[in-house]
């Protein structure tokens, strides 16, 4: 087993620093690890208490029943070498260590941090952080983070900020969608994005890895990792400004590099670039769950014309393909379509359009198309009910409010993925053909 | 390799314009044809010999920005022509140049630039993009890592923003870019290769009308501390 597994497919686990105030992360962490389901033994240690949220507490690392698979630390960071040491001394090979106050707080903090390195190399330990946000894996499952996300997915965020990799987790979870895994690495003492990206690349729930770096702490690794990796990789990278650099370094003291070099390398290695968290989002979310078509040319039905004409715009922007309906299918199309409807491309079935009709315009014209794409721009009941996950088809929903809310949650759980806007949908879906070759 | 030997052997941390080129022809990439002079009657036969129109560049190991000192004399058609540049150059107040470089002038409306740096952090990278003019106006250039495969070159045609200029641009002929992408994988082995080299300039690298491509002008930056070859 590797050392990552430990961490994120543990059967036993310690939280070193466990509470019983409400408010302290040695309380919230071990009260996720348990409500998050996660079915394998749970040691709090706390010298002071007896027991915490109903397990009897151990008093000190040494004293643990059994070496554990993966400990919690939560612990202030001056103490953090010595817990390091004796889980070593222990045969724990798993850690995430959550408290601050190490290399981003200056040279006394850096000394601790490379202690800390030293203690895990010592004992064959790989470790996670510190100054981090914990890991999750809804699938094993186990949430030793905060707050508590249960949604199973198939994208893995991976992130240099807590912040970044929670708010991914949580439009994801809104979306129905779920994540594969979450690991906030903070100061990535040990643990880094290059390893991360080896472990995901072999991970069975895990479809696209969403990497949010400020820096890249080990070039060589790095590429080593891209060129490995079996799995589409989305990154987004802040810094790429001297501003952003300036903010970047300050906030986990990294380096954060030349961005027009690193961006030459994605493109050589084939790994999808966002530039802002939303697209970050909507890439994964498109080469998670979307699958390639053979072409570029798309058709749209919609039940508004102002969505379609962004859409389009984007796509031309895009270098999709809108070609015309052919005039044999728009003469059947007028058979049943409402009065004022256009069937050009856009089929534009105006407000009168309602889930049946979308069905049966996209049934007549898929086979002259590579993509369908519905922009259902009203309330249309039923639309759930007729998308399809296997099919090329794009969907975008927006102004259908209550309606909307509920229909998207039911596409999204059959996993067909919703996007919000005209312009987020086909730039998202357009990322499909960046590359010659689409992994997955 | 002798010309980077007697280079760090002065103590020189650049090569000459003529220097960098005679590298880079050593390794395949066109360059043009040229010749140094220390006088006005060799400068002439030198004319002959490449053919008119040429230009004079004032040369020594250590200038560079020649054309903003006035030391670069474009399109001399004739001996009389030359005759006069030749003596503005040698006569510049602005630097001191011990020879003049008769080169070939190349027609071309189309200005490259490729480049081989080293990222402090990756390493060894090849850059192509706008150049000349351009190049100062926008910046717009692509970087890989090499060893570069074919089609890495030629992605990073299709990477610039400019790459309109690269097909049949105003009925001018597309690049003949299967040369131009073996320009950019040498580039990157001999930058790989020497560690010694820390950079490569070639800007610009011009395209003709008839899309063939021609390093014009070139400089290669020298780390004396690095080793000479990787072995």
């Amino acid at each position: 087993m590797s050392g990552l597994k430990y961490i994120f497919e543990p059967s036993s686990v310690t939280i070193v620093g466990a509470s019983n105030n409400p408010k302290k992360f040695g309380n919230i962490i071990l009260r996720n690890i348990l409500d998050s389901g996660f079915q394998g033994r749970v040691y709090p240690v706390n010298p002071k208490e007896k027991e915490i949220l109903g397990l009897t507490c151990v008093d000190s690392i040494p004293n643990l029943k059994e070496a554990v698979d993966f400990a919690i630390v939560v612990i202030p960071a001056d103490s953090v070498p010595k817990a390091i040491a004796e889980c070593g001394q222990k045969g724990i090979r798993g850690a995430v260590i959550i408290s601050g106050g190490f290399r981003e707080t200056g040279e006394k903090g850096a000394r601790l941090e490379r202690s800390v390195v030293e203690e895990g190399k010592r004992y064959g330990m790989r470790i996670v952080g510190p100054n981090c946000q914990g890991v999750n894996n809804p699938h094993h499952p186990i949430c030793a983070s905060w707050p508590l996300f249960t949604s199973k997915g198939e994208m893995a965020i991976i992130a240099q900020s807590g912040t970044v990799a929670i708010a991914f987790a949580d439009l994801s979870s809104l979306d129905h969608l779920g994540i594969s895994a979450l690991v906030s690495m903070g100061n990535k003492a040990d643990v880094d994005e290059a390893d991360l990206i080896e472990y995901f690349s072999e991970h069975q729930g895990t479809q696209v890895i969403s990497l949010y770096i400020e820096g890249v702490s080990h070039p060589e690794k790095f590429l080593k990792a891209l060129k490995g990796c079996r799995k589409p990789i989305v990154v987004l990278k802040s810094g790429r400004t001297n501003q952003g650099r300036i903010a970047a370094e300050s906030h986990t003291s990294s380096l954060t590099g030349n961005d027009e070099v690193f961006d030459g390398i994605l493109k050589q290695n084939r790994v999808y670039r966002a530039e802002t968290f939303e697209e970050f989002y909507d890439f994964s979310k498109a080469v998670a769950y979307l699958r390639r078509p053979s072409g570029r040319r798309l058709a749209f039905v919609t039940s508004s014309g102002g969505a379609a004409v962004l859409a389009i715009d984007m796509a031309d922007k895009m270098g999709m393909e809108v070609p015309a309906v052919p005039n044999e299918i728009k003469d059947i199309l007028r058979t049943f379509v409402p009065q004022g409807a256009s069937v050009n491309n856009p089929v534009d079935l105006t407000g009168d359009g309602d889930a049946p009709m979308f069905k049966k315009v996209a049934d007549i014209i898929r086979p002259y198309f590579d993509t369908v794409v519905y922009i259902f721009g009203d309330p249309i009941e039923g639309s759930s009910e007729i998308v399809r996950s296997d099919a090329n088809e794009l969907v975008i929903f927006m102004g259908g409010a209550d309606v909307e809310r509920r229909e998207k949650a039911l596409m999204q759980k059959k996993k067909i993925p919703v996007f919000p806007t005209p312009e987020r949908g086909i730039k998202a879906y357009s990322q499909l053909f960046k590359f010659p070759q689409f992994k997955r | 390799m002798r010309i980077i030997d007697e280079a760090l052997a002065e103590g020189r941390k650049i090569l000459s314009e003529h220097e960098s080129k005679r590298v880079l022809s050593q390794f395949g990439i066109p360059v043009t044809p040229e010749a140094l002079v220390n006088n006005p009657d060799d400068a002439k036969k030198a004319a002959q010999k490449i053919g008119f129109p040429v230009v004079l560049k004032g040369a020594s190991p250590t200038l560079t920005h020649k054309t903003e000192l006035g030391m670069v004399e474009l399109g001399i058609k004739d001996d009389f022509d030359l005759e006069g540049a030749y003596r503005r150059i040698v006569s510049s107040h602005k630097a001191k140049c011990e020879q003049v470089l008769v080169q070939k002038m190349i027609h071309g409306e189309r200005e490259l630039i490729v480049g081989f740096t080293r990222d402090f952090q990756f390493g060894p990278c090849v850059m192509f993009g706008l150049g000349g003019i351009f190049a100062e106006l926008f910046r717009d250039v692509t970087f890989r890592l090499p060893p570069l495969t074919e089609q890495d070159a030629m992605e990073m045609m299709g990477d610039i923003q400019g790459r309109k200029i690269l097909g049949d641009f105003r009925g001018r002929s597309p690049v003949n870019k299967e040369t131009l992408a073996r320009i950019l994988i040498i580039v990157g082995n001999i930058g790989t290769q020497y560690e010694v080299i820390h950079e490569i300039d070639i800007n610009p690298l011009i395209v003709r009308q008839d899309g063939t491509v021609i390093a014009v002008d070139a400089l290669i930056g020298l780390s004396p501390s690095a080793s000479r070859e990787k072995g």
